[in-house]
Formats: C-alpha cells, structure tokens, sequence
C-alpha cells in the first residue's frame, strides 16, 4: 500500500537528512559570525532564537500576520534583541578586556535567562504557530518533500548568499571581516569598534530571528526551543569555527550523520557518537571541514 | 529526619559538588558542562554495586569514585589539549553522551524511569563528615604550591611553561580531582535521595555549579561554598516560584561578572582563627589598587 | 570591619535556620492535607488541575461543615518539575506540617521516588503516577503500604489500547515509536509491546527518540518501511503534534493509537487536521458525559482555565481520599494516617468522574476502571465505547 522499496527508503532518509541540516544551518550560519569576530561561542544566540520564535507566533496570533510579515517580524526581532545582549551583556566585558571564560559564562547565562524571560511571561507549557502554510509536503516519486524544510534551505541559501555578499563588499561587511582578523589592529585603523560588533550582533540576531520563526513553525513553541544551538555549535565544530562556508557544510553532515545513526543504530546512543565525533574532530582536526585556521584570542 | 537536617544534607552534597567545579575552574580557568555526569556516574555506580551487586556501602563508593576518575582520566586526557571553550563544549558533549547511555541501558540504570529503592545510607553525620573532609582537600590542594602553579597557568599557561610547570600534566590532576569530587557528591546524594535519574545530570545543573561558583567568586573557597549554601539552601527554604529563582541566578551572574568580575567574595577567605581574616599563602599576588578594594580581594589579577 | 563582615556573613546564613524553625503551626482545629504538585516547570498544566480540583473538592466539604466537625486545609508545595524538590516537599509536610496525608502528583518519575520514602515516613500518598513502580515494590512484588493511585496505571491503559487494536479493530502488525527519556513515555510502550506479543500480534519496528529531538522523521520513514498496520504512539504532549503531523507528511497510512494526552493536543493548530483524523486513543474519562460537563463549567467559572485530564481525575484521587478519612474519623472518632492508608485499602465503587473506583489492596492500584476510547473524527474526538483491562 505505501512505496517501500528500498530506493525510496535510501532517498527519504536522505532528504530528511539534508532538511535537518537546512535546520542546523540557519543556526549554525548565525553563531559562527558571532565566533568569527569575537572568538567565543555564543550561546545567547539560543536565546535570541526563543525569543523571536516567540514574537513571530504573537504576530502570527494576535495580528494575524501572513507567512512573510511573521517571519520579517521575527527576524527583525532577533536583530533588536541580539543587539540588546551586546550592549548589555557583552559590552562592558569587551571593555575591560575580560577574558574568553567570562564571554563564555555571559553567554551561557544569557541563553538560561532569556529562556527564563519567556517561561515567566508564556508560561512553560508549549504553544503551535496558526497554519501559515496550507500544503505541509509533497511527494515526488514515493519521497515526501516537506515545504516548511524547502522554505527553511531558500531561507538558509538566500541568508548566507546575502551575508557572503555583504561581507564582501559592503563598507561594514568589510569592517566585520577585519575585525574578525584582530579587533584591536581594526580599531587603531580608524574603525569603530563597538559599532562593528553591534552589526555583527545585528546580523548574527537577524540569522537568530529568521530560525527562531522558522524553528517555531516546523516544531512546537517552548521556552527551551533556543537549546537547538547546540546543534549550531556542533556543526560549527564540525565545519570549523573559524568559518561561515564550514558552520553550513557542517551542518549539513550533522544533519546526514544523525539520521544516518538512527537509520543504523537507533536514537539511543547517538548522542554518544556524535560526542565522540566531536571530539575527534577538535583533536584531530580543529580547523574542521573548511580548514580554516583562526589565531587563538591573545 | 527533620525537614532542616534534609535541607542541610541537600546543601552539603550540594557544596562538595560545586567544590568539584570550584577546584577546575578556580584553578584552571576551565570549565566543564560536563561536570554533572560525573555526578551521575558517581550515584549510579555506587547505587548499581549496592543494590544488584551487594557490595558495602563504602567499598561502593570508592569504587565509584575510582570508576568516575578513570573515566575522568580518559575525558580529559583527549580534551584537555584543546582551547578552554572547546573544553567547555567537549564536556558538553561528553555529559549528553554520558545520560545518553544511562537512558539507554535500562536493564542496569532503570532508563528515563529512574532507579529507586536506594537504601538510605548518607546519614547527616556522614554528610558533614565528608563535607569537612572536602573542603578541607580542596584547601590544601588550593593553597598548596601545585595550587600555585595551577594558578600561573591559569593566568599565562606559556609564561607557567617556561618556568617548568607541566600545564596539561597540572590540567589534568585537577580535572580528575574536580571529577572525583564531583562523583563523590553524586553516591552521597544517591544514598541520600534513594532515587537517581538520568535527567538530574544534565548539563544544566552543571552550569548552575558555575553559576555559584562565580556568584561567590571563583578565588575564595569561602565564596564558593557560601555561593553553594545561599543560592541552594535559600530558595528551598523560602520556595518561590522557580522561575523567578533561575532568572534571578541569572541576573546575579550578569551583575557580578560586569561589575565585580571576582565574584562577592574576591580573594577573601574565612579563617576559624578567630574568625579574622587571614591573607592565604597563595593570595599574595593580589595587591590591589585601593586599599579597600584590595581589603577584601576585589583585584582579579588575571584580567 | 572585617569581623563584622565575617559575623553578617554567619548570620546570614543562620536566618533560613531561624525562618525555618519559626514556621511551625499545630492546630489541632483543621484537618491539614500535603499536596506535592509541579506548580511550575514544563508539567504546571497537570499540577495546576489537580490542586485546582482538589481546592473545589475541599471549599465543598468544608461549606458542608468539614470532617467531623474539622476544616480540610490543604498545604501545596511546588516541585518544579524536579524529583529532589518532591522528596523535600514531601519530607516538609511531615516533618513541619504534619499533614495527615498527601496528594500526590501525576508524574511517574516522582511516584517511584517517593515509594520507597513512604514507607519511612508513613504518611499516606494518594496521587496520579501512573508507572506500576511506584505502588508496588519491584523487590518484593508487594504494594508499598502508603502509596495509592487513583487512577489506571501506565501498564493498565497500554494494554487497554493494545487488547482494543487487537480485539476490535483487528490489527495485527504494530510499530511503536516512543521518547526513551521520558518516563511516561517508556512506562506505555512496554507493556504495550509485551501484551501485544503475547497474544498473536507483532511488533515490526520500535524505533525511540530523546526529549531534545523535534524530528522523527528517520524513525517515521524506518517505521513506514516495515509496513506496520498501525503505530502505537505514547508520546508527551509537545511532541503529539510534532509526530502526527511528520508522520502524515511521510504519507504513513497505518492507523494511528494514542495515549491519554492526545486531548487536547492531537488537535493543536499547527498539525494538519487530516494529520489527526482518525486517531485512537483511551482516555479517563468520558467527554461527552453531562456529569462531567457541569464539573467543566463549574471548574471554568471558578479558575478561568479549562478542565483537564488531570482535574477529573485529580477531583477523583482526593474525593477517595476524603471519604477514606471520614470512615477512618467515623469508625475511631479520631484520625491519623495510618488509619488513613488502611480505609484507602477499602475504597470501594467511590463514584467518580473516571467511573466506579475501587482500590485492590493487593496493588493499591484500581481494579475493573474502565477507560474510554475515542477516535478523532472530523478533527474532534469523539467517544467510541468503553472498555476494561482485558482479564488474562
């Protein structure tokens, strides 16, 4: 009754693969921004997602916004609130030059108290976007295609075409990339630092804002929906923290491995795989898939 | 039991585990997301070898203990080498990975139902027993020369090099006695709740050590413990409502770090002698600006 | 100074001591009830129908002048969805308050935690954790003496939809997909699975997932190429939608069997209604009976939210537990909890809203509580029949 051969099978899985990595990418694109200019691993990003993922659904709810407004709303969303957590959070810590545990301490914090802002005010129970979509997949060949993983690869694709864009040729993407180099060589050019890290801020809470709507929509809506960044960060780690290009190719992999391993083995112990992945791919080969070296924060 | 001795049972296992990240990252500058598991490892070794096993009490814990550092041993041979918030992830990966297997041997751990019927052998006296006994470990260890030398690394690992100190070789002996400590709280706590899950492990609590551990400061042992007493004893006594306690952590954290990045505490330390203050031994270096700020340790040197 | 400082710090630390001490009340005037729910933390909405419930039930009995002449008062403490915070409060209300007894909360993970405490303890726990662990003791194979569940246990319900696939609907070939870190989850699927193969039907696949994961997907796509005739789905609310909807996306026809949270959650606006249509499931109580109706009203006017699941039954946990009290009160003109836990023993036909409870006390568990099964038609549920734990 149901097309089982195993063909099909292999080129479901596979797509199920390649859209779980659109997922990581979207997530993994934003944080490796951040990382590539001021080499610490955001996890506030997480908390940013939940954020807009939240705003997105009051819209979508209470305005009753279309597909595009909601997900526009969301995205610009991020930008504010990643800005907010700069200026607030990470700000001071820059200043003083604080070291790389404190950035790290923030931001972990930062991702448990923005998860905290949204329990407060929702509640910890979990809520549905409406049905902004009305057709959810379509089959082509025995394989199901779903479209919210379709919108979420353009969304992926066009993000990163635009950000690969601006870094190259617009005056602040510059900036962002010199900056990436060495802040301190940046500033003494003449740049204004703090601006160039609020935009990075910006865009990276833009990439947040978009995945967060995204995220809300394909699943359901809970405080905890930011904690999705570890996935972020793996594929990072996978890719090569130092680069855009190796946070999206990783995600990819991350996305294939997993269902690879549950095809395989079973959900259980993936967790236990992945982690040693990991760890082999920081050990063996810390520049990941990109080989993008970064110099070490001095 | 009375309901206070619970609590302040609960507040002692609660300190020996924070002393666990209190000794990596006051000595290492590191820190471990994974630092739970090997709370986890600890209460379901120890509780495994009691209940199926039939092994002593004490016996059980040693050896798990033993099992916590081996394992520990492994973990941080392969992550000790690579920058501290890879560390930080790597651990992460590792406690996940670590409940992961706890959930999926259900025939030894009970999986997502939990394993109960833990005889209740942690007595408020052998709580406060090991209490003592581990902060008195972590004093040592912390104002002792290899204490010292942590220190050096942590604030210039190249600089501690060239001097003949063996940073990874140091990294190492800490992350195992942070592990240790860590897997000793978790038997006392197995033997104390008589119910170990795997969802008490996860990487959440283990940034709540950090939490306190920055709260007080992560160069006092006085902080430490008195950022282990007041933000796990404190809520349970009063109860309110969790989501205002975890949001409150978090405010506390972005306040102390922004502005008193060395925690309420700083260098200071609670000397018995009369309860005045004594300057540690290790503490020297911290001369600070003004007098006052220097008083009570506020410098971080290493900044 | 730095004395002073040193002393604050000491003294600081002592308040919570005194706080505690000074806390102490022992009107012998009420007759006081524990109450260990998740007032907050992911599971509030269970925590919340229960304490809701039982407050109505407890204005009720004390308009109609209380137990033998005594005011109930009900002492909730919150457990934040953490198994430790449920061992305190539990430790708390018979150590400070010394309540007579205890409603306990719906989750499985802290019944099997507190069993073992109750038996130290002796205060009775009548409560909603549905796992057969926490009532009866895994050594022994006896009930713990002072726990009590007023409702059908996890084994009970999965084997209620596993005896209605097989019997009525005739369905042979299952797959199941469950959260393997979730206790609610795991505690349906196995006695699901181990009644299935126990009387002719087979389990083709059995594919879990972790709590983290939002994408079943890779184990949907491995369930539809074993071409089950019907996927048991004991899943946790957030993720009923998630797994209707990704199933019906993969184009999986196998009918779908549920459990006791699909309502409301099957139905939730972000699933395809044709994602749900068509799913069974059991449920404790019977929507469309009018009794329950006007609890619902009732219950609505009073607090503002809609009853659920958990409000029926929680009214039903605490009414046995009223009416065990107040024999224990008639036959001894006094009360304590031991008494308490052996007229729990006796509860017998208490006319709740889940049906005729009565309480075996070889499990301490109910016997003969039929659940109802609805299936989801024109994306509402609707009841198709009753039905009872098939006899072995």
């Amino acid at each position: 009754m149901e097309g089982t051969s195993t063909f099909s099978f292999v080129v479901q899985q596979m797509v199920n693969g390649i859209s779980l990595g659109a997922v990581y990418a979207l997530i993994a694109v934003g944080f490796a921004l951040v990382f590539n200019v001021l080499k610490f691993s955001n996890f506030s990003h997480g908390g940013v997602i939940g954020i807009s993922a939240y705003v997105g659904f009051l819209g979508a709810l209470h305005l009753h916004l279309p597909l595009l407004p909601t997900l526009l709303l969301g995205t610009l969303a991020g930008g504010v609130v990643a800005s907010v957590v700069e200026f607030l959070a990470f700000r001071s810590i820059r200043k003083k030059r604080g070291q790389l545990v404190y950035f790290f301490v923030t931001s972990v914090t930062m991702l448990m108290l923005l998860e905290q802002v949204l329990v407060i005010f929702f509640g910890a129970s979990f809520f549905t976007y409406p049905q902004l979509i009305r057709t959810t997949s379509f089959t082509v060949g025995g394989v199901s295609i779903s479209i919210l993983y379709i919108l979420m690869m353009v969304c992926a694709a066009v993000a990163f075409a635009v950000l690969a864009w601006a870094l190259r040729y617009t005056k602040v993407g510059i900036a962002i990339r010199a900056a990436s180099n060495d802040l301190t060589t940046t500033n003494l050019m003449g740049v204004n630092v703090d601006f160039i890290v609020l935009a990075t801020f910006f865009v990276s809470g833009l990439l947040a804002g978009l995945s967060g709507v995204l995220l809300g929509m394909a699943y359901t809506l809970y405080p905890q929906i930011g904690q999705l960044v570890v996935k972020g960060f793996i594929a990072s780690v996978l890719g090569g923290l130092g680069s855009l290009t190796g946070a999206a190719m990783g995600a990819l992999a991350l996305g294939i491995v997993e269902v690879f391993l549950i095809t395989v083995m079973g959900a259980g112990l993936s967790p236990a795989v992945i982690f040693v992945l990991m760890v082999v791919f920081l050990l063996v080969r810390p520049q990941g898939f990109a080989g993008v070296s970064f110099k070490e924060k001095a | 039991m009375s309901y206070f001795v619970t609590v302040g049972v609960f507040t002692a296992i609660t300190i020996i585990g924070v002393l666990g990240t209190f000794i990596l990252t006051g000595l290492t500058g590191l820190f471990s997301l994974g630092q739970a598991a090997f709370m986890g490892l600890g209460a379901y070794v120890s509780a495994l070898l009691v209940v199926t096993f039939h092994v002593p009490f004490p016996l059980a814990v040693v050896l798990a203990v033993l099992f916590a550092l081996g394992v520990g041993y492994f973990i941080g041979y392969t992550t000790l080498k690579i920058r501290q918030d890879f560390f930080a992830l790597a651990t992460f990966g590792f406690g996940e990975a670590v409940r992961a297997v706890m959930n999926e041997s259900v025939k030894w751990t009970g999986g997502a139902m939990g394993f109960a019927g833990v005889p209740q052998l942690t007595t408020p006296w052998l709580a406060a027993a090991a209490l003592i006994a581990a902060v008195w470990l972590v004093r040592n260890v912390r104002y002792s020369k290899f204490g010292r030398d942590c220190l050096a690394i942590r604030t210039d690992e190249l600089a501690a090099e060239v001097m003949g100190i063996n940073a990874f070789d140091h990294k190492l002996k800490v992350f195992l006695l942070g592990a240790g400590l860590s897997a000793f709280a978790g038997a006392l706590s197995a033997f104390f709740t008589t119910y170990v899950e795997p969802a008490m492990f996860g990487w959440t609590q283990s940034a709540v050590w950090i939490i306190m551990v920055f709260f007080g400061g992560r160069d006092s042992l006085t902080g430490a413990i008195f950022g282990a007493t007041t933000l796990s004893a404190l809520p349970e006594v009063l109860r309110f409502a969790s989501q205002w306690r975890v949001a409150i952590y978090c405010l506390i954290i972005l306040l102390i770090i922004n502005f008193r990045p060395a925690g309420l505490f700083g260098r200071w330390e609670l000397s018995f002698k009369g309860l005045s203050r004594r300057r540690p031994p290790g503490a020297g270096a911290g001369k600070g600006r003004r007098k006052a700020v220097a008083e009570k340790g506020g410098a971080d040197a290493d900044a | 100074m730095r004395k002073s400082l040193a002393l604050f710090l000491v003294v600081a630390m002592l308040v919570p001591v005194m706080a505690l001490t000074a806390g102490c009340s022992g009107g012998s005037k009420e007759i006081l009830i524990g109450n260990i729910q998740d007032l907050t933390g992911p599971n509030k909405a269970f925590g919340v129908a229960m304490t809701n419930a039982a407050q109505m039930y407890i204005e009720k009995l004390n308009a109609a002048g209380g137990i033998g002449g005594k005011q109930l008062r009900m002492i909730s403490y919150d457990t934040k969805s953490d198994v430790n915070e449920a061992i305190n409060a539990y430790n708390r209300l018979i150590d400070q308050d010394k309540v007579l007894a205890v409603l306990g909360p719906p989750i499985a993970n802290m019944g099997i935690a507190l069993a073992p405490i109750s038996v130290t303890k002796k205060v009775p726990i009548i409560g909603l954790f549905m796992d057969e662990k926490a009532t009866t003791d895994a050594k022994t194979g006896q009930p713990f003496t002072y726990m009590f569940l007023a409702q059908n246990s996890a084994g009970t319900q999965a084997r209620i939809m596993a005896s209605y696939a097989i019997n009525e609907l005739k369905l042979k070939k299952f797959a199941v997909l469950y959260n393997q870190q979730n206790a609610y989850s795991v505690s349906l699927a196995e006695p699901f699975i181990a009644y299935v193969t126990a009387h002719g039907g087979t389990v083709v696949d059995k594919e879990t997932f972790l709590t983290a994961d939002k994408d079943y997907k890779t184990q949907l796509t491995k369930i539809k190429k074993a071409q089950p005739e019907a996927i048991y789905m004991p899943t946790y609310p957030q993720e009923i939608p998630l797994s209707l909807q990704q199933a019906y996306e993969l184009g999986i026809k196998a009918t779908i069997l549920g459990d006791n949270s699909y309502i409301p959650f099957a139905t939730a606006s972000n699933t395809d209604p044709k994602a749900a249509e068509g799913v069974y499931f059991p449920y404790g109580v019977d929507p469309a009976d009018a009794k329950l109706q006007q609890f619902a009203t009732d219950y609505k006017a009073k607090w503002g939210i809609a009853a659920i699941a958990q409000s029926y039954s929680g009214w039903d946990a605490f009414g046995a537990l009223a009416d065990a009290i107040k024999r224990a009160y008639a036959a001894n003109k006094k009360v304590t909890p031991d008494m308490v836990a052996a007229e729990m023993n006796k509860t017998k036909d208490y006319a709740g809203y889940q049906g005729a409870l009565t309480i075996s006390p070889d499990t301490h568990r109910p016997v003969g509580l039929p659940m109802v099964i609805l299936q989801i038609k024109g994306g509402k549920p609707t009841t198709l029949t009753q039905y009872k734990e098939p006899t072995q």
